[in-house]
């Protein structure tokens, strides 16, 4: 196809006619468009020839009018007003139709390009392969390094371990060794610093009692620093209280080493007889000579005097049955939460009997606190209300307590706690009094008898 | 203004993709010597101008032929929209096709047996 501009032919390639089809189509969009509406409007013209003509002409855009040899006059610019222009359009083909047809044959139908070397785009292709190639072999580089660092690695530890394992099997056979060598080396058959144990003789006439003393002072300790902490959560159980109970005349709740709570003056704990302490618990042995036989060991005559009241009491009567002291402080301290509640009355006779309990010969068992909460019952319409919840809350408390406290008892050969306890309530009905209902009426009871 | 081109003009020449032969260059005052070794070779021609002066930069399109398996066909250009007797035609560099009437196209494509495509333009 050749488009002649002023005579002069043009022959276009047809490379420049068609644009190149894609690789999924086999059709191919001419660069011939039909423009009528653009051309039209614009005033243009006819045509525009655009890059697909542009591409087969050496264009010459020349303001002045060229010699006969192609050349122009250099003086023209001299020589004429620089306004004065004698625009000139060459042209000239450069191309050829037959090489333009071969060319057509090798890229459109046998899919080849078009030249082989020295065009930009021909040789951007092998480039971009060769900096694929660069990137893939700097990739496999980054990753024999990672491998080697983990291989050096695997390496360490390996060497490592190793080390490690020679070094125990050398400790170990050392160890063999020392074991082997006699029996007497026990310390130094522990390398490691380990204390050997010292085999203690478990018995009731041991002297090791100083360290006992010192571990139950040890246990001591964190219990009562445990309970100098105010809870939230925690409740009363049969054996532990959690609130202090603070009395008006001058006593505290008190607690012994074992945990066993009961009311004194901490000043005056020294001596039990002269004391006011209200000694309500009793240690869970049937006499004093087994009490010191079972183990307590060299505990102060102090802590003795106070925990036992030895200096007070006469020994314990076999088969007079130990309270269990916290249920038994339980009640007193839901009898100091109940107010105006007739509990008043029953603090105040418990004050009273504490006083008569240390001028008793001997020790004084508190009824159990159910006891009390159902004279309680029966004696004032008040104190149902307040204490329907609490008698049935001590109840538990009650059972705990006969099972807690029907161990020791039952070794003395003598009647079984729950036994007295039973007692104890039938003799409730008729042998207390309501001034002095925590009187126990076991003693009464048992006096008689 | 020494060293200024002594000859006022400009020229142009685009390569074509994927060829080597012809590169991309805008010769101002000189002609690239490797590729325009005889500057006598080149055809010059008036712009195309109307009542207002010279149009840059119109030329006038004397003749179109297609060659159809070696067959020389001419097409029938007509007159000019403008009346002049021949389609005049514009160069501009950033137009990536050759844009004519419909009837220029319809003559070629019909020279080559090619008909338009259902979106109207030309196959």
């Amino acid at each position: 196809m050749t488009i002649s501009v002023n005579g002069k032919a043009i022959p276009l390639h047809p490379l420049d006619l068609t644009t190149g089809p894609d690789k999924s189509s086999q059709t191919c969009v001419g660069s011939i468009q039909a423009a009528d509406d653009l051309l039209s409007s614009a005033r243009i013209g006819d045509m525009i020839l655009g890059v697909p003509f542009l591409r087969n002409v050496y264009t010459v855009l020349a303001h002045d009018v060229p010699l006969a040899n192609g050349s122009f006059d250099t003086q023209s610019a001299q020589n004429h007003q620089p306004f004065q222009l004698r625009p000139r359009l060459g042209v000239m083909g450069l191309t050829d139709p037959g090489v333009a047809m071969d060319e057509f044959h090798t890229v459109r139908v046998l899919g080849q390009p078009l030249s082989t070397s020295g065009s930009p785009n021909g040789s951007k292709p092998p480039s971009s392969g060769g900096a694929s190639n660069r990137g893939l072999s700097v990739g496999l580089k980054v990753l024999i390094g990672l491998v080697s660092v983990f291989a050096l690695a695997l390496l360490l530890f390996a060497v490592r371990f190793w080390w490690q394992r020679r070094k125990w099997n050398k400790s170990l056979a050392k160890l063999q060794l020392d074991s082997d060598d006699g029996s007497g080396a026990e310390g130094q058959s522990h390398p490691s610093g380990g204390v050997p144990l010292q085999r203690v003789q478990s018995g009731a006439a041991d002297t090791s009692g100083l360290t006992t003393a010192q571990l139950r002072d040890l246990k001591l300790d964190e219990y009562m620093s445990r309970k100098g902490v105010h809870s939230n959560y925690a409740v009363d159980t049969s054996r532990t209280m959690v609130e202090t109970d603070d009395r008006d005349n001058g006593e505290e709740m008190l607690v012994d080493e074992f945990g066993l709570v009961y009311f004194g003056k901490p000043g005056k704990e020294k001596k039990g007889k002269s004391s006011t302490n209200t000694l309500r618990s009793f240690p869970s042995f049937p006499d004093q000579a087994t009490t010191v036989g079972m183990g307590i060991g060299e505990l102060d005559e102090a802590r003795l005097s106070r925990r036992f009241g030895l200096t007070a009491f006469p020994p314990a009567p076999p088969g007079i049955p130990e309270t269990e002291d916290s249920s038994t402080r339980r009640g007193d301290h839901f009898r100091a939460s109940g107010g105006s509640n007739p509990s008043e009355s029953l603090l105040g006779s418990q004050s009273r009997s504490s006083v008569g309990w240390n001028e008793h010969p001997f020790p004084v068992v508190e009824p159990p606190l159910r006891e009390t909460v159902g004279q309680g019952w029966r004696e004032g319409p008040g104190m149902g209300d307040t204490m329907v919840g609490v008698g049935a809350h001590h109840h538990r408390g009650s059972s705990d307590w006969s099972n807690y406290s029907a161990q020791p008892t039952s070794t003395s050969g003598e009647l079984p706690v729950h036994g007295v306890h039973r007692h104890l309530r039938a003799q409730s009905s008729f042998d207390h009094t309501a001034e002095d209902p925590l009187l126990p009426p076991s003693l009464h009871g048992r006096n008689d008898a | 203004m020494q060293g200024a081109p002594a000859s006022r003009f400009l020229s142009v020449l685009l390569e074509r993709p994927g060829s080597a032969k012809i590169p991309s260059l805008l010769g101002i005052g000189r002609h690239p010597v490797d590729q325009v070794p005889d500057p006598s070779k080149i055809h010059y021609s008036n712009i195309v101008s109307d009542g207002n002066g010279a149009m840059f930069w119109k030329i006038s399109v004397t003749a179109i032929t297609v060659y159809v398996d070696g067959v020389q066909k001419e097409v029938n250009t007509g007159s000019s929209s403008s009346g002049s007797p021949f389609p005049t035609a514009v160069l501009d560099t950033g137009v990536p096709v050759i844009l004519t009437t419909s009837a220029i196209a319809n003559g070629i494509y019909g020279a080559l047996d090619i008909h338009p495509a259902r979106d109207s333009n030309c196959e």
